[in-house]
């Protein structure tokens, strides 16, 4: 589903991926943890080509991001087609950023109609089954000033779900949420797994990593350190920077 | 609160005293009279010893800047440098927009007017007078004629650019009311004449009104572009204008300028710029 | 010395001239110059600051250059230049005649306030978080509609309240237009005091029609501020008092 190879990705002089390799079958949850700077939102946002990589190949879905490869020469893709990938790709960001100026159902539907030309009486009643099902069926109109920091993040994880991704990003989706409003968003994000969706899920909450995940994958300084099923990850972590850095947060 | 009270009050003294003080200084000096340098007659209400001259000076023979410097040329300069002479003063043109001029004359920016102004009845009843030279309107047109104008009623229906607050620009007015109130002239105004002619080279007028001597020289500039149609028309006296109180002034001038015609300066000075036929002796 | 403070100001004359033709033709002209010329520039400077942003750098230069050009040059001689300048050049019967010193000042009082307007509009999509654009990016949104469909419509919230302080500048500023033959309300209030030399209360005229232009839009202008801070809490605005006044069973937006 998703193919990361020897990604190297640098800002400046400062080298933010240093030869990422991943795969990600069809349906597996990845976690990946790690200390901050480590390049992991980095890699999420090559994953949807908000960044672009340096050297490296992603594929997804079996096609190359970003890149069309004719005669064995690698162009650049134009925008409408990178756009076209984006959209196959949900993303649910630390900060929400959802729109401001649309209500909760507004947010959901802009961009299958925009985007997808989805005619609005059928993107409004996708939305709303949305809505509902991230527990949120009476906000149809409310503004995201207008709701907790929980219910945004929900309505932002509808919002990426309209879109029929294929892959689902999350980039510390509970890290700016009041603790009592995480569980909500979890809990969402629990039944999206249990669904069938491809997720790669950055975050700090490691009981959701041993409930859901198939893989925690940990990184630091741009590398992969290490990569293993949850059981083995948390009790017996081969590398001792594993185990240094789980010593400091569990 | 009373500190700030107490500064406002004191500042706002401090202010009316000194618009106060610059009043009574730049005001009425009939008891005072002026500084007069030289022997010659006795010349009041002048500061410095100097003439100050308001006038439009882009009107090219009569009063214009050639082109590059900063000192202004033409018949008006050449006949007030003499006057300035005869009086023992100093000369100094002061570059004014026209439609302003007269008001700016009333509030004291300069002693005395010469800018090509025409003698009329409404601005007698502003300022007073001395008639120095006679000076008729001219048609200015692309050359050839194309809109075959002959005389001033030939302009109903056309486009006419002019200089705002000229009599030229009354006379178009005239017509409006009157002999072309069926077929309206589009008068299109400018601050400054050149503009006006530029306007007419460009297209965007079909004829431009000024004194003739005016449209002469326009002509004459316009590399064949431009030519006068016909002969000045409605010729009618310039004046030096000066305010109503300027009385001794007037007098001052008006014996200056007899002395230049006695003595052929006056005649001189016409003949130097073509303008002999402008005489009013 | 004598000291005369006499205060000659004739308040009937205000009256007299307060609807004259001139005068009303005048204003109508200000009022209609400037309308235009500021619709037109801030459409040019959404485009223009579009481009002003964007990864292209042919896009960034071209604006940039504008911007430099536009604002570095006085509007006096922009004026002499379009109307006199352009004229001369183009020896061309057509476009002479379709050139008319009217046209002349809109456009040159358009493309002017383009050159303004970008920069405010650059300020205004800048000072949109990037998370915005990377959300609709990832949503599949192209640049262009990205801009579009959320930068922009944010942006006005910030774009608004300096778009409203460059039209009254241009309502006043439209007197200018005067160098090239076109009869605004400055140079008529200036037409009629030259001829009757009531100066004051000509001016006293002129002060007034521009005192009226200007209240009307700083009305609309908290109207439109209002109308932009869409999602949030709407502050109660005079034109919003008289809407629901004066239309019955209307519902606010």
């Amino acid at each position: 589903m998703l193919r990361c190879e020897q990604v190297w990705k640098r800002f400046g002089k400062l080298e933010v991926l240093q030869g990422i390799d991943l795969e990600v079958s069809r349906g597996e949850v990845f976690v990946i943890v790690g200390p901050s700077g480590s390049g992991k939102s980095t890699l999420l946002r090559c994953i949807n080509h908000l960044e672009v990589i340096d050297k490296g190949r992603i594929y997804i879905d079996g096609e190359l991001l970003g890149y069309r490869e004719a005669d064995g020469v690698l162009k650049e893709q134009d925008e409408r087609s990178v756009a076209r990938t984006r959209a196959s790709i949900g993303i649910v960001f630390q900060q929400f950023n959802l729109f401001p100026h649309l209500s909760a159902l507004g947010n959901i539907i802009e961009a299958p109609v925009q985007v997808k030309k989805v005619p609005k009486a059928e993107a409004v009643k996708t939305g709303k089954e949305l809505l509902r099902k991230v527990g949120l069926g009476d906000k149809l109109d409310a503004y995201p000033s207008q709701l907790s920091g929980g219910q945004q993040q929900r309505v932002a994880i509808a919002r990426a779900l309209a879109m029929q991704p294929k892959l689902m990003l999350f980039d510390e989706p509970t890290s700016a949420l009041d603790p009592e409003l995480v569980g909500e968003v979890l809990d969402v994000m629990k039944n999206l797994a249990a669904e069938g969706m491809t997720m790669v899920v950055i975050t700090h909450e490691m009981g959701f990593a041993r409930e859901v995940a198939d893989r925690v994958v940990f990184m630091d300084e741009g590398r992969i350190v290490e990569s293993a099923p949850p059981e083995e990850f948390f009790q017996s972590p081969r590398e001792q920077r594993t185990r240094v850095f789980l010593s400091k947060i569990l | 609160m009373k500190r700030w009270l107490r500064r406002s009050l004191f500042l706002a003294c401090v202010l009316l005293l000194a618009t106060f003080a610059a009043m009574a200084c730049g005001g009425e000096e009939e008891e005072e009279g002026g500084v007069t340098p030289g022997a010659g007659a006795a010349v009041p209400e002048l500061e410095d010893g100097t003439l100050q001259i308001l006038s439009d000076i882009a009107y090219a023979p009569i009063e214009f800047y050639e082109a590059g410097s900063n000192e202004a040329k033409g018949l008006d300069v050449d006949l007030a440098n003499a006057l300035g002479e005869k009086l023992d003063v100093k000369v100094e043109f002061i570059n004014t927009g026209f439609d302003g001029i007269i008001a700016a004359l009333q509030g004291e920016d300069g002693d005395v007017i010469m800018s090509s102004m025409t003698i009329t009845p409404d601005r007698e009843a502003e300022i007073d007078f001395i008639p120095y030279a006679d000076v008729g309107t001219g048609i200015l047109v692309k050359s050839g004629n194309p809109e075959d104008i002959a005389k001033l009623e030939d302009l109903c229906g056309l486009t006419v650019a002019v200089q705002e607050g000229t009599i030229q620009q009354d006379m178009l007015d005239d017509l409006n009311a009157d002999a072309c109130s069926d077929n309206k002239i589009d008068v299109v105004t400018f601050d400054q004449n050149p503009l006006a002619v530029e306007e007419l080279r460009v297209g965007g007028a079909d004829a431009v009104l000024a004194d003739f001597p005016v449209a002469l020289n326009d002509a004459n500039q316009s590399d064949g572009e431009l030519e006068v149609v016909g002969e000045q028309f409605d010729a009618a006296p310039y004046g030096i204008g000066l305010r109503k109180d300027s009385t001794e002034l007037k007098s001052a001038l008006e014996h200056a300028l007899k002395e230049m015609k006695d003595d052929g300066t006056y005649a001189s000075i016409l003949k130097d710029w073509g303008l002999e036929s402008a005489s009013l002796e | 010395m004598v000291l005369a403070i006499g205060i000659r100001f004739d308040p009937s004359v205000v009256w007299e001239f307060l609807f004259n033709g001139v005068i009303l033709r005048g204003a109508r002209e200000t009022i209609w110059i400037a309308l235009i010329a500021q619709t037109v520039g801030i459409l040019l400077g959404m485009v223009f600051a579009v481009m002003r942003v964007s990864r292209n750098p042919a896009a960034r230069g071209a604006s940039g250059f504008y911007v430099w050009f536009v604002r570095g040059t006085p509007v006096l001689l922009q004026l002499l230049l379009v109307s006199f300048g352009l004229r001369q050049m183009i020896d061309n019967e057509m476009f002479r005649e379709v050139l008319t010193r009217w046209r002349a000042a809109v456009i040159t009082f358009s493309v002017n306030e383009g050159a303004y307007m970008t920069e405010i509009v650059r300020a205004g999509i800048q000072s949109i978080p990037s998370g915005q654009m990377d959300a609709a990016r990832s949503l599949g949104m192209t640049n262009l509609q990205a801009m579009r469909r959320v930068i922009l419509p944010q942006a006005l919230r910030v774009i608004i309240p300096p778009t409203g302080n460059e039209f009254i500048a241009m309502l006043k500023n439209t007197s200018i237009a005067f160098a090239i033959g076109v009869l605004e309300l400055s140079s008529a209030a200036r037409r009629i005091y030259a001829d009757n030399f009531k100066v004051m209360e000509l001016l006293v005229v002129a002060a007034i029609w521009y005192l009226a232009m200007t209240t009307v839009f700083s009305l609309l202008q908290a109207e439109a501020e209002a109308w932009a801070s869409a999602g949030r809490e709407r502050p109660k605005t005079l034109g919003s008092l008289l809407v629901r006044a004066l239309v019955p069973g209307g519902r606010e937006r």
